[in-house]
């Protein structure tokens, strides 16, 4: 049927009155790293926790190798490794145990490689899991569910709490994990500068709808800022170019597009000399999509097109 | 063979890859017949995804500059000039930048530079 590794159908998912996550359709191939952005609150840990079957979905379904998440297959189980935001071991067990544990657990477990891990960030095995600092204990599960071998990965907040190098190195394992494995994995975080290097995809959710689901590649050719004066009369737009976002400070207007290489050549020749066209990186993309919520977005958008 | 790949400036990567092939078979670094990392290799050493080194090894083979060879791997292309005339100008003005604004920190005249420019291409003409 589908050829895709994860994928969700009308997702929706109430928290009584809240809506935490609202209609998402996603389909993930294999081989790739998703990361998944949004602010905190934005239904990133729900969305997770559905496609995991740990809480049911209101409306909607979801599957994992096929297999439903309401009900998945114990095949299929084995496959997934998740690292949940707050599901933690308990405080009293040692590193050597949850070792043993996920050992025990995953059939096929790597100690070397976890072993390795565990001497890269210079800890001890004897080390119970209530001693460690945060971001040892965030390294210290992302290592089990790496050395698990899993086909799927679904890792919420993994780099939480730990320096700027370890946060380096964890994302670079998983990098490499995935391209030696052909896994594929989900990184829900709102960091975005350090995953942006190794992701293939962003899937942004802002209050738990699902805004773009795009390659990087494809954002960083086609997702320009446009910089003009104030004094500027406002052009028309083509309908091509979706408009993400604009600001508006300092008698100089900011405006966030979405379009492809013929459009913006287009664009560029009906902006001429009035205004600069430049590349932005992710971050700014992102903060576009996500620092205005939709209507007051839209408000904005018609007072800086005027 | 060392990239390095800029994700603050939102250029696509697979075209910062080219480019900075580009640069270095120009400039001299990548020489004729020589072979490029595999595309594992690559994607690995600098953990991106396979398919975007596929992506740019596509585009330097459709430019002509590299030749990839069943079985073997993606390698410089031999012969003719491999380097297109814009990238080599484009290079050029670079150099020349660079030249005339270390000289402009040596306190150096726009006519000095060039009196300069002028005898080392003859010394380096008779030389030969």
């Amino acid at each position: 049927m589908s050829e895709f590794v994860i994928n969700t159908k009308n997702l929706t998912r109430d928290y009584g009155e809240n809506r935490a996550l609202d209609n998402v359709n996603l389909e993930i191939e294999k081989g790739r790293v998703v990361a998944l952005l949004g602010p905190n609150g934005a239904g990133k840990t729900t969305f997770l926790r559905l496609l995991m079957g740990l809480i049911e979905p209101t409306e909607g379904e979801s599957f994992i190798l096929r297999s439903p998440s309401r009900n998945m297959a114990e095949s299929v189980v084995s496959k997934i490794g998740y690292m949940g935001d707050t599901d933690e071991p308990p405080r009293w067990s040692t590193i050597r145990d949850l070792m043993k544990l996920q050992a025990a657990v995953s059939g096929d477990f790597d100690r070397d490689f976890f072993m390795r891990s565990v001497e890269k960030r210079e800890l001890s095995v004897k080390r119970s899991y209530g001693s460690l600092s945060k971001g040892q204990k965030k390294w210290i599960r992302a290592g089990l569910v790496l050395a698990g071998k899993p086909a799927v990965l679904l890792l919420d907040e993994p780099a939480e709490g730990l320096d700027p190098s370890a946060r380096q190195d964890l994302y670079d394992e998983l990098r490499d994990y995935v391209t030696d494995k052909e896994a594929t994995a989900i990184v829900a975080t709102h960091i975005i500068s350090d995953i942006e290097r190794i992701a293939d995809d962003a899937a942004v959710i802002d209050h738990g709808r699902l805004i773009t689901y795009a390659e990087l590649e494809d954002l960083r050719e086609q997702v320009r800022e446009i910089q003009m004066s104030e004094m500027e009369k406002v052009i028309d737009f083509p309908n091509e170019i979706e408009i993400l976002g604009g600001k508006s400070s300092g008698g100089t207007k900011l405006l966030w597009v979405r379009c492809r290489e013929q459009e913006r050549q287009k664009l560029e020749k009906l902006l001429g000399q009035k205004a600069t066209i430049r590349t932005v990186s992710l971050e700014t993309f992102y903060l576009a999509l996500t620092e205005h919520n939709s209507n007051k977005r839209d408000a904005e958008l018609k007072e800086i097109k005027k | 063979m060392y990239l390095h790949l800029d994700y603050q400036s939102g250029e696509a990567i697979y075209r910062q890859i080219v480019e900075q092939i580009k640069y270095k078979i120009a400039s001299g670094e990548l020489k004729p017949t020589e072979q490029l990392p595999s595309i594992r290799e690559l994607a690995k050493m600098l953990k991106i995804n396979p398919r975007t080194v596929v992506k740019a090894y596509e585009e330097l083979q459709s430019g002509g500059l590299v030749v990839r060879r069943q079985g073997q791997g993606v390698f410089i292309r031999d012969g003719q000039a491999a380097v297109p005339v814009q990238t080599r100008n484009k290079l050029l003005q670079e150099m020349a930048r660079r030249m005339l604004a270390e000289a402009s920190r040596l306190g150096a005249s726009e006519e000095q530079v060039k009196d300069v420019f002028d005898n080392v291409m003859k010394q380096m003409r008779s030389g030969k």
